[in-house]
């Protein structure tokens, strides 16, 4: 029966996992050393920013528990690691791995770097020599499972913060963001953070116009960007792709009049205005206006919370997912266990009878 | 009304040049419903745009566009070529027979497309519901050359 012995994001905080993290050339020597104190048969370790887990085939499971923790207490140099270690065997150890490889257990659901993380811990656990049939059969099957999760479910799909929204919009309306351009009008701390996720994406040409210039100035400087006065910046959106408002005006300083203008200079290039500021910096008609898409701060919080209802179904189904190739996979290991060779069945949920059951 | 046989070979490039320029304006039309679909949702601020696989409104909209530009000479020669045609076997240039007026009034509606693009800026939305016209009357004439078309008697040809 193989166990799981670690620590992650949940459990330990960043001051110890970046002790306890393995760099991947110091892998091999680690495991040999890991090996040759616990006296394991086979043992895989995967060491990421936001967990190191050592899973482990042990004739004497207790006393390579043991083992391991004090060779993770010294590799760490510390004491009373055992608070923020977790422990799983059998079934319990299976349907973590599968979790892990699914993203399920990640900071960030659903991402999709730790399938290849496992992977390569993997990889480099049989390149060494240190995995056998159980952990081969039960890694290989744990990056199949997180495929399945991947290809089945929409787990850590659609943005979860205002920001991304805005991105994951403008990109249905432009496509790639590169050579995009943006501008700030009104300088406020969420066009900041708004900015900051388009100009990931490689938007450019920042040009930003505030009321007061020297905030313009500051803002321009940070992101590499144009500072330009307010009335200009009104002039110039006929320039750009997305233009982002936060002024702190009382009442709406964008009217269908003045977009209409700009409309008519752009020649039906469309235009994404997200207006994040409370009260409205732009008038809520505009949006009626040809090729201009128009977001307000509520619109954007609308769709954040229905991706997290879906992500939450989501996760769900990714859940039984996991579940299910667990016990799957048990059923291989009790098989395995008595002698019997049995295959790993590709969709678990079909019918037992229709399986061959060897010997 | 007997038909003649066809003075020259070349002329019979008249059916296919039409074949492949309603072929791309179809691709047009199909692109173009997704489009309308697609910019409908954005424009309603609706969430399942962030999951959806639909490509960019610019991408699917340069596609019209292209379709429709590549189509619109092949249109134009292949109704030339028809007009032609007609007056080899029957001496007169046009007749306003239901397929030859359904094509005029595509290629209208099309050249209509291009035209406010390239003068007003024409794009989108508008422009679409354009491309989607044009795709309708192209069906128009379609049925018209197999039903009630006395000089295009799809019906009864033989190759």
């Amino acid at each position: 029966m193989p166990f799981v012995l670690g620590l992650n994001h949940r459990t330990a905080p960043v001051s110890l996992r970046e002790k306890l993290a393995i760099a991947p050339h110091f892998l091999t020597q680690t495991l040999q050393r890991l090996k040759d104190e616990s006296k394991t048969e086979e043992l895989v370790c995967l060491s990421t920013c936001n967990r190191t887990e050592i899973y482990v085939q042990a004739k004497n499971r207790g006393f390579a528990r043991e083992a391991l923790r004090d060779a993770l207490e010294s590799h760490a140099g510390t004491t009373g690691l055992s608070a923020h270690l977790y422990y799983h065997e059998g079934e319990a150890a299976v349907q973590h791995l599968f979790a892990v490889a699914a993203g399920l257990d990640s900071m960030v659901q659903g991402e999709h770097e730790i399938l290849a993380q496992v992977k390569q811990a993997y990889q480099a656990a049989q390149q060494g020599g240190f995995t056998g049939k159980l952990l081969n059969v039960l890694f290989q099957r744990s990056l199949y499972v997180g495929k399945r999760v991947r290809t089945e479910t929409g787990l850590g799909e659609g943005a979860a913060s205002v920001g991304s929204v805005a991105v994951g919009m403008a990109e249905r309306i432009f496509g790639s963001l590169e050579n995009r351009s943006v501008m700030i009008l009104g300088a406020g701390q969420m066009a900041e953070v708004t900015a900051k996720h388009l100009l990931a994406q490689k938007a450019k040409a920042v040009l930003v116009a505030n009321r007061t210039f020297e905030r313009a100035c500051e803002l321009a400087a940070e992101f590499g960007g144009t500072a330009m006065h307010f009335e200009e910046g009104l002039r110039q959106m006929a320039e750009v792709d997305i233009v982002i408002c936060s002024t702190s005006a009382p009442h709406a300083v964008i009217k269908p009049a003045h977009v209409r203008d700009i409309m008519a200079q752009r020649r039906g290039r469309s235009l994404f205005l997200i207006d994040i500021a409370m009260p409205r910096d732009v008038d809520p008609s505009v949006n009626d206006i040809e090729n201009l898409y128009l977001y307000n701060i509520d619109d954007l919080q609308q769709i954040v919370n229905e991706n997290q209802a879906r992500r939450s179904r989501e996760a769900a189904l990714a859940e039984k997912i996991v579940q299910e190739e667990t016990r799957e996979f048990t059923r291989w290991l009790r098989a395995h266990r008595a002698g019997l060779h049995q295959g790993l069945r590709h969709n678990p949920a079909a019918p037992a009878a229709s399986l061959p059951t060897a010997e | 009304m007997p038909i003649k046989p066809v003075p020259s070979k070349w002329l019979y490039l008249h059916i296919p040049m039409l074949c492949l320029a309603y072929l791309l304006l179809l691709a047009a039309a199909g692109v173009g419903l997704l489009f309308i679909l697609q910019e409908r949702r954005i424009k309603r601020h609706q969430a399942v745009v962030v999951t959806s696989r639909l490509p960019s409104l610019d991408t699917m909209e340069s596609f019209i566009y292209r379709m429709i530009l590549a189509s619109f000479p092949l249109l134009t020669i292949g109704i030339l070529l028809g007009t032609h045609w007609a007056y080899m076997t029957r001496g007169r240039f046009w007749e306003w027979d239901p397929t030859e007026t359904f094509s005029l009034v595509t290629w209208l509606i099309y050249a209509l497309y291009l035209t406010l693009r390239w003068i007003k800026g024409w794009r989108g939305r508008q422009s679409t519901y354009l491309a989607l016209a044009g795709f309708g009357i192209i069906l128009v004439t379609l049925v018209a050359l197999f039903f009630f078309s006395p000089l295009h008697p799809m019906g009864k040809m033989r190759i």
